[in-house]
């Protein structure tokens, strides 16, 4: 009788362990996030079908496995609560609203154009103001000097002058590699979008400049790894991997550097692999944008 | 003569009222910033531009690359 408790204490240690080391394997994966909200914006955008578009958001969003992102362009988490909202959908109210407060002003907004459904759901400005000033209190100041000089000597002797911008390019590299190990990836959630005196962090052309730097294989691996974990933004990724691949004749991978490959079949399935929309799906969301920009 | 001096007046307020909306002018309430690169290659020299607009103040938004290369330049699909 003994014997048998003990199989089974035992067996059920082994069923309580297995379950739970098989919950830390499901890590999360943002390229799942990126592809589902690519699938979603493409019902919306593509094929034209709002309210399908919030329905699926919906159930996304409500299954709380990702944290909503809102990217440029495709602004998932705002159109699904401007849609929701349009067709009567509970989006969750003030606290989904708090949450599109806080992903607004990482990159550098102030709300404004929200107001109106704000006021709608009863979120005043005050409450917004108070919700972005405390967000602001809580950015990593180490981080936000430490990218405002980074940011300010990455365009020096740019373009011509390789004496002034080498140097600073191997002291930005060694830089990010600090952060990475200290910090993580520095993300719009740690430091904002500017710096001190208004300094804007080009993600983008910083992230580029890297392929000049002998860490560049370094980097690049760890910054794929920060696509996975939501933090680095594929879009940052694609544009420094295939200027490497320019540089050096390697094929191009996601079509953001020229005349690389014309197989659109395979940047295709390249974009998807790292979260990016395809080719077709990245036009609509250009046209739209630039419409958004120029009007 | 006083009748020109009438029309001048109403000139300019027309254009005031037009300033007013700066919405109106293509791109007039956004502020560009371009970030230049330059790489050396074997086959010659690269040039990339990095463009960035914010249409709210402060809220910077990547609007393109493009990339100059033996003197012909190509818009990024981005």
């Amino acid at each position: 009788m003994n014997g048998q408790n003990i199989i089974i204490k035992s067996l059920l240690f082994l069923y309580f362990f297995l379950s739970i080391s098989s919950c830390q394997k499901k890590s999360i994966n943002y390229i799942l996030y990126y592809q589902k909200v690519n699938e979603i914006d493409s019902i919306y955008r593509l094929a034209n079908n709002p309210k399908l578009a919030a329905e699926e958001y919906k159930k996304f969003f409500e299954a709380g496995e990702y944290e909503p992102k809102n990217q440029e362009r495709i602004n998932e988490y705002e159109t699904y609560i401007t849609l929701a909202d349009r067709y009567n959908i509970d989006f969750g109210g003030k606290e989904s609203l708090k949450k599109l407060i806080l992903l607004d002003a990482q990159h550098g907004g102030n709300c404004k154009k929200y107001f109106p459904l704000f006021k709608k759901y009863g979120v005043d400005s005050l409450y917004v103001k108070d919700q972005i000033a405390n967000w602001k209190k809580s950015l990593n100041q180490t981080l936000i000097d430490s990218f405002t000089i980074a940011m300010k000597r990455d365009p020096l002797g740019r373009p011509f002058d390789s004496a002034v911008s080498m140097p600073n390019v191997r002291k930005n590299a060694k830089l990010l590699i600090w952060t990475f190990n200290k910090y993580g990836y520095p993300t719009p959630q740690k430091m904002g979008t500017t710096g001190h005196d208004n300094t804007f962090f080009a993600m983008p052309t910083f992230l580029t400049h890297m392929v000049e730097a002998k860490e560049y294989p370094f980097i690049k691996s760890k910054l794929y790894e920060y696509i996975k974990s939501g933090d680095c933004l594929p879009r940052d990724y694609a544009l420094m991997v295939d200027v490497d691949a320019f540089l050096y004749d390697k094929e191009g991978l996601y079509r953001f550097a020229p005349g690389v490959s014309t197989d659109s079949a395979k940047i295709n399935r390249n974009r998807k692999s790292i979260g990016l929309p395809s080719l077709k799906h990245t036009a609509a969301l250009r046209r739209d944008f630039f419409k958004t920009i120029d009007q | 003569m006083k009748k020109l001096q009438g029309m001048k007046s109403s000139f300019s307020s027309l254009e005031n009222k037009k300033l007013r909306n700066l919405q109106a002018i293509k791109g007039g309430s956004a502020s560009n910033r371009n970030s230049p690169s330059h790489y050396t290659t074997p086959q010659g020299d690269v040039h990339d531009t990095d463009f960035y607009t914010d249409d709210v103040a402060g809220d910077w938004k990547y609007k393109g690359r493009t990339k100059l290369f033996v003197g012909e330049v190509t818009p990024i699909n981005g």
